[in-house]
């Protein structure tokens, strides 16, 4: 018996075996070689593909007859991908971030806190939303009263700043109750003057005292999160931080 | 073709001789027109040639004689099993000395099963993998030049090479 010495495999087999590929295994094979990409390209074998994948875009080829569906099938995976772009880890975390979060009346100030995430009571479900207790903060008089509310959030070793509120507005102090405030946020990233954010800035104060301390409140409580509008849910704890990522490094 | 018949010699590409029995060889279209065709009596002195080489053709003769008894008389489930396990067993061959020989062979052969099997072989062998695995695999050598090797990575941007 002779032994055929080996070649590469010759364009019948690679005809062959390409009905036998998926389309990305197929694509892949197409960079193998001049003649892997010969075999590998053809329309016959990529525009069942191209039109089951992506058939909203069937019509691409009547536009310009001569580009192929390899090539389609190709812009086609790129534009779908960048739709459907997973989000990358963000690169914030807990230990990031430090919250300002300040509200006083015109003549004093109520309170300020200072506080790092990581030592705020994280949501159960992850989402960017956090309590902090307040232990010094002044007693005002029952009543509507006009006050200036702040929070700003600092990137860790105060290298940046993003200031998530900067509101002044009438707040009814009344023991046992809660106050919402929020306010928009901008849009990341490109396009702010023509998109919506669809997410505000939610902070919640927790106000107690009363008659027992003579008619007078404090705010014992604060909420502070970062909400959807479109759903009214919290965005998650991930959204948070690659949404507060936009602002806070450049690079991005 | 005598009835009495159960085996036929074959020649290899190589001009080596093989036997194989009438109903494995019922396995292959072409073959099976021959059976019909030719003189095959040990008496008669022209031995068909199959275009296929000798180490080639041992292979697709004992697949053909494995599957001969399955694809004549129907057989249960737990044969069918059996038989899948034999054909990947049977299928760990080397790529480069012979899996795509087999190919071309069940090809021409009309042999859907095997070709169906092999394809899905050497298939089965480039998924999942990069360029140039797949380069190693296949012992194909890269003869695009930089410049085209970059233009393919920008048009393939899926795709990963390395």
């Amino acid at each position: 018996m002779t032994t055929t010495p080996y070649s590469s495999p010759p364009w019948e087999v690679l005809l062959l075996v390409a009905h036998h590929l998926d389309a990305k295994t197929l694509a892949i094979a197409s960079c193998v070689s001049k003649l892997w990409s010969i075999s590998m390209s053809s329309d016959h074998l990529w525009k069942p593909i191209f039109t089951s994948h992506f058939p909203s875009l069937s019509t691409l080829q009547h536009a310009h007859s001569s580009i192929s569906f390899h090539r389609l099938f190709a812009i086609g995976l790129t534009a779908s991908k960048r739709r459907r772009q997973n989000p990358a880890k963000p690169k914030l975390s807990l230990n990031d971030l430090v919250f300002v979060i300040s509200v006083s009346t015109s003549d004093s100030l109520i309170f300020t806190l200072t506080t790092p995430c990581d030592e705020m009571v994280a949501d159960p479900h992850s989402l960017f939303r956090f309590d902090i207790e307040i232990s010094d903060s002044e007693w005002v008089r029952e009543g509507l009263e006009e006050v200036k509310v702040t929070w700003n959030v600092i990137l860790r070793g105060w290298k940046a700043v993003f200031c998530m509120m900067d509101s002044v507005g009438k707040l009814g102090f009344q023991a046992g109750s809660e106050r919402w405030l929020s306010v928009e946020l901008p849009t990341p990233g490109c396009c702010q003057n023509v998109v919506a954010s669809s997410v505000v800035a939610d902070l919640k104060l927790g106000i107690c005292g009363g008659e027992e301390r003579d008619g007078r409140v404090t705010v014992k409580k604060v909420s502070a999160g970062i909400l959807n509008i479109m759903d009214w849910r919290y965005v998650s704890l991930e959204d948070g931080f690659r949404y507060l990522h936009h602002f806070l490094y450049s690079d991005s | 073709m005598s009835s009495s018949v159960e085996a036929i010699t074959v020649l290899s590409s190589d001009g080596d001789e093989f036997k194989i029995t009438v109903s494995a060889a019922k396995l292959s279209k072409p073959l099976n027109w021959m059976l019909e065709d030719v003189c095959f009596s040990d008496d008669c002195d022209e031995v068909p040639t199959i275009e296929v080489n000798s180490k080639t053709l041992v292979k697709v003769i004992e697949y053909c004689e494995k599957h001969a008894p399955r694809a004549n008389s129907g057989a249960s489930d737990s044969d069918a099993e059996e038989l899948k396990k034999w054909d990947i067993e049977f299928m760990k061959m080397d790529v480069k000395d012979i899996l795509f020989h087999i190919l071309m062979a069940a090809n021409y052969l009309h042999m859907e099963g095997l070709y169906d099997l092999a394809c899905q072989t050497a298939a089965d062998l480039m998924k999942g993998m990069t360029v140039s695995q797949i380069r190693k695999i296949f012992h194909i050598k890269n003869d695009f030049s930089s410049e085209e090797q970059e233009q393919l990575r920008r048009q393939h941007p899926g795709c990963s090479f390395d």
